[in-house]
């Protein structure tokens, strides 16, 4: 009889201890990496995975007995990517975990730093910059002194542009609507696309660009200003700016890799071009700026590179 | 054993860095002049230094970088094949690694003819010191990348020294929390980290 109750009750306990830890099913981290689709539903499949976790183990606090430390950890770690894969996404459920991190003491250098870059993907300046004030410690990225947020982008996508003198970022929008616009997206830090910047300052490209050319840096967790500004000096044609919010851009989820090439003509898709394999892209690229010179009419060749719009 | 030729490397590394003026990479081979040509795309990024010690610092450590790179013993699946094969009798630094995590790792590897285009590391850091991952890194000549983690476990004085450098950062076009997906194109992907030969 003992035996059976114990066949009963104590083996089926043990083995949902053995499900409930960390170790003995994917982390919650793993579930929101294995949620990566490449396809648009991402955003929302994250988003409902998150709300569903947070209701299961937070309800309305997180910092509940039942939630072990190394599952809160772990909560922390899937906001974390959640808001690192859709800036602004679900910043309030980072918010909360991180609170009761707070209160248990294990709010260490990561975590502190996963919310101060999901702070400043969603350009949530203010909330980034109290984050530097309360752990200086930490030497978190310092946010500009002067955030200018400019005028309304009136749905256009925006862009954050560097200044050169000041301590201080100026939003602007870029209207996309007309003419033909070659948006650019890469990072000067990134290995591929310093390949694909060199290659568009060689004549055989560089003359072929549309006069409306924009260097975007994608909607990161950080925003790197020392190295955009420095680069921007070396290279003012290739002037990089930041983008403003991931969701205002028309032409597409994944245009995100780095480089990638993304062609308009009166503000519809024409083409993407992904990656910096070599000068085969390069040909690719100056083929495809060539046609659409030919189907537009618009006679851009020689007009060189835009630093403003 | 694993421990004296980490010392001497570093020490090499050190004498490198000491060593002015630097002579521009001569070719020695096809392999070098690669690198040299993978030097030149690069060489913007040193006149983000503050100032010239710290140029010169990341020029000489850009060089090492490539030098280690072509140096590596696994520069390819082939290459990895070969080294499990013989790790069994001879042991490896990959077995620092619990068994899932290595077997995470070794799955995240990406290769080209330039070598090791991206990783896996969020593995490394869990389970390793900074002298573990150097020595598994070591294995794919990116052994300077154990600056980018920070946190690896301390547990000597190797270690922290190890981890110290991560203080001087500098850029080498490799990028983290992105992985690479294709032939030089970098997405974003926590805990993955894009080499600049991708």
């Amino acid at each position: 009889m003992t035996h059976r109750l114990a066949i009963l009750f104590v083996l089926p306990a043990l083995l949902l201890a053995a499900c409930a830890t960390p170790q003995g099913a994917p982390g919650l981290l793993d579930r929101v990496e294995q949620l990566r689709t490449d396809r648009p539903e991402q955003a929302g499949t994250m988003a409902a995975f998150l709300d569903r976790t947070m209701a299961r183990l937070c309800g309305a606090d997180c910092n509940r007995p039942a939630l072990t430390d190394a599952r809160l950890l772990d909560l922390a770690a899937a906001a974390a990517a959640v808001n690192a894969y859709h800036p602004g996404l679900r910043i309030e459920a980072h918010e909360r975990v991180f609170a009761a991190l707070l209160a248990r003491g294990l709010a260490g250098p990561l975590e502190v730093r996963e919310l101060h870059r999901t702070y400043i993907a969603a350009r949530r300046w203010e909330d980034a910059r109290r984050l530097v004030g309360r752990f200086p410690e930490l030497a978190l990225e310092p946010i500009p002194a002067t955030i200018d947020p400019g005028p309304d982008p009136g749905g256009h996508p925006a862009v954050w542009r560097v200044s050169q003198v000041e301590d201080a970022i100026h939003r602007e929008p870029l209207d996309l609507s007309r003419g033909r616009v070659l948006i650019v997206i890469s990072h000067p830090g990134c290995g591929p696309s310093r390949r694909a910047l060199a290659a568009l300052r060689e004549p055989a490209l560089r003359d072929r660009l549309p006069a409306r050319t924009y260097f975007v840096v994608p909607p990161l967790g950080s925003i790197d200003i020392p190295r955009l500004r420095h680069w921007n000096a070396e290279f003012p044609t290739q002037e990089h700016r930041f983008a403003d919010r991931e969701g205002d851009w028309p032409f597409g989820h994944r245009i995100w890799d780095l480089p990638t090439f993304v062609l308009l003509e009166e503000g519809v898709h024409r083409a993407t071009l992904r990656g910096w394999p070599g000068k085969e892209q390069g040909e690719r690229l100056k083929a495809l700026l060539e046609a659409e010179q030919g189907e537009t009419g618009q006679g851009e060749v020689g007009r060189g590179v835009a630093g403003a719009q | 054993m694993r421990l004296s030729v980490l010392l001497v490397t570093l020490c090499c590394a050190l004498l490198l860095l000491l060593a002015a003026p630097v002579q521009a990479s001569q070719p020695v081979s096809p392999r070098s002049a690669e690198a040299a040509a993978e030097v030149e795309n690069v060489e913007v990024e040193d006149a983000e230094a503050s100032d010239a010690a710290t140029a010169k610092f990341c020029q000489v450590k850009r060089l090492r970088d490539h030098m280690d790179l072509l140096n590596a013993p696994i520069r390819s699946h082939r290459d990895l094949a070969r080294h499990l094969r013989l790790a069994r009798d001879e042991g490896s630094p990959l077995f620092a690694l619990s068994n899932e995590a290595r077997r995470r790792f070794l799955a995240s590897l990406s290769f080209n003819e330039n070598g090791l285009t991206g990783y896996r590391y969020d593995d490394l850091e869990r389970e390793l010191t900074a002298t573990q991952a150097y020595l598994i890194l070591a294995l794919f000549g990116s052994q300077s990348d154990v600056a980018r983690f920070p946190k690896l476990r301390e547990k000597t004085s190797l270690d922290r020294e190890l981890k110290a450098t991560s203080k001087l950062q500098c850029s080498n076009g490799d990028w983290v929390d992105f992985q690479c997906v294709a032939r030089a194109t970098c997405r974003a992907i926590t805990r993955y980290i894009c080499k600049a030969t991708c």
